[in-house]
C-alpha cells in the first residue's frame, strides 16, 4: 500500500503554493543515510499489546492511545493522527500527544499542509522546517486563536 | 506553537483509500528521525487503519466529522425539528388543506420538508431564519417555483412556492391549487437556486421548475406570482397564517 520511502527524486514537486518548494523541505532520503538505532522489539511489542488491549477496552479513545504510543515509542516531541474530513477539504487533528497536544481538534487545509502533500504522493515523507513552506507555523499558536482566513491551523 | 524541526508523516488507508496520516514531530535539532522511526511509524499506521474503522463504526459514520461539522449538523437538525413542529402546528390550526391534515404524517410524502432538508444539507449550514405562509385561494397558483432572493440583514433567501405541492403531501388525490405553502428560508451565505444547481430534480419529482422572480420584498413574502408566470395581485389568495423560525 505505502510506496517505498526511496522516492524523493521521483516526486513531481509542484511549487504553486507560496513559500518554499516541497523539494526544499523534504529530506526523506536522509532516513536511509543516517545511522539508525537498533529495533527495540520488546518495547514495540509491549506497545502493540497495549494498543490491542485498549482497542478492546476503550475503543472510543483508541486514536489518542495510539498517538500516546507513537509519542512514547518514537521518543518524539509531538505525535498525532490527522484524519481527512468527509468533504476532503481539511485534515482534522483527531489525536495529539506531546508538545502540540493543546492543538488537538485543530484543522489544516487539505491542499496546504504536509498531510496533503503526503496523501498527494501516497508515500511517507520527512519534512525539515516545514514552516518554510507553510509560513503560518512561524506565527506561534496565534493563528488558531485569531482564526484568520490564511491560518494554517484553525483551532476549534 | 513550537516549530517542528523535523516531521515524519505516514499515510494510512481504508479499503485502499488514504484517509489520514500518522505523524511524529521533533521540535529540537538534537532529535533526528531515522529508518527505524519510519519502520515503527509504518507499523503503527497499520494499526491506525484498524482503529479508524473501529472508531468509525462506533460513531456510526464511515466519515470523520470535526467538532464544527458536528455542531453544524446538530444546528441543522434542530432547525428542521423546529420548522417541522411549527409546520405541523400550522397545518392543524389553519386546516388549509383537509386532505393533508387528515393524512397521517408517516404517510405523507412531505416533499417540501424533504426539499428543505436537502437544501439545508446541500448548503452545509442551517438557515438563519425561515418564513412559512399557509394560504388558499381559487386562482391558478404557481405550479412550483423556486428562486433565490436577498433577505434582510444581508442574508440570502431560498424561496419556495409550493402551492401545487398539495398532491405531494398526501397520498390521496385532490384538486391542486386549493391551498399550499410558500416558504422563504434565509441562509447566512450565498446560495444557488436548485433550479440551477439541480436541474435534473425537476423531472424526477414531476415538478415544473419555472423561472421565478423575486417574491420577497422588504423581507416579506408576496403571494402574487401566477402559474403562467405573470404577476397577479394576491386578490384571490387567503392567507391563513404565517410563522417564522429563527435559528
Amino acid at each position: 500500500m505505502i510506496r517505498s520511502a526511496n522516492f524523493q527524486n521521483n516526486v513531481p514537486l509542484e511549487t504553486s503554493i507560496p513559500g518554499a518548494s516541497l523539494e526544499s523541505i523534504l529530506c526523506t532520503q536522509e532516513l536511509r543515510n543516517r545511522p539508525s538505532r537498533s529495533p527495540d522489539y520488546e518495547t514495540e511489542n509491549r506497545a502493540l499489546v497495549a494498543l490491542a488491549s485498549a482497542l478492546a477496552d476503550s475503543p472510543r479513545t483508541i486514536l489518542q492511545t495510539l498517538a500516546d504510543k507513537v509519542f512514547e515509542v518514537l521518543h518524539a516531541d509531538s505525535a498525532g493522527l490527522s484524519l481527512l474530513t468527509k468533504d476532503e477539504k481539511r485534515f482534522y487533528w483527531a489525536a495529539v500527544a506531546g508538545v502540540w497536544q493543546p492543538h488537538i481538534g485543530a484543522e489544516t487545509p487539505r491542499n496546504f499542509g504536509p498531510c496533503g502533500d503526503v496523501l498527494d504522493h501516497n508515500i511517507p515523507m520527512l519534512f525539515n522546517h516545514s514552516e518554510r513552506r507553510y509560513p503560518v507555523f512561524e506565527l506561534g499558536d496565534a493563528p488558531c486563536r485569531r482564526g484568520t482566513a490564511g491560518s494554517f491551523l484553525r483551532k476549534r | 506553537m513550537p516549530l517542528a524541526d523535523e516531521a515524519l508523516l505516514v499515510p494510512f488507508y481504508v479499503n485502499g483509500k488514504a484517509v489520514g496520516t500518522i505523524w511524529a514531530v521533533a521540535h529540537d535539532k538534537r532529535r533526528k528521525f531515522d529508518a527505524e522511526d519510519l519502520r515503527l511509524l509504518e507499523r503503527m499506521s497499520r494499526f491506525a487503519s484498524a482503529a479508524y474503522q473501529v472508531v468509525g463504526s462506533i460513531e456510526g459514520a464511515s466519515d470523520w466529522k470535526s467538532p464544527r461539522a458536528k455542531r453544524r449538523k446538530q444546528r441543522c437538525a434542530n432547525w428542521q425539528t423546529d420548522w417541522r413542529r411549527k409546520f405541523e402546528f400550522g397545518l392543524k390550526s389553519w386546516n388549509v388543506v383537509p386532505e393533508i391534515c387528515s393524512t397521517p404524517i408517516e404517510r405523507r410524502h412531505d416533499h417540501y420538508l424533504a426539499r428543505t432538508a436537502d437544501s439545508t444539507a446541500a448548503n452545509g449550514c442551517p438557515p438563519v431564519a425561515g418564513t412559512m405562509v399557509l394560504a388558499a385561494g381559487g386562482g391558478r397558483f404557481a405550479r412550483c417555483e423556486e428562486s433565490t432572493a436577498p433577505c434582510p440583514g444581508g442574508h440570502q433567501g431560498r424561496v419556495h412556492n409550493a402551492f401545487d405541492f398539495g398532491h405531494s403531501y398526501s397520498e390521496l388525490p385532490f384538486e391542486v391549487g386549493h391551498g399550499g405553502f410558500l416558504g422563504n428560508v434565509c441562509y447566512p451565505h450565498p446560495i444557488q437556486s436548485t433550479r440551477q444547481s439541480r436541474p435534473n430534480n425537476a423531472p424526477r419529482v414531476g415538478m415544473s421548475f419555472r423561472r421565478a422572480g423575486l417574491p420577497v420584498k422588504d423581507g416579506r413574502v408576496h403571494l402574487c406570482r401566477s402559474y403562467d408566470g405573470t404577476w397577479h395581485a394576491p386578490r384571490d389568495v387567503t392567507v391563513f397564517g404565517r410563522f417564522s423560525v429563527t435559528a
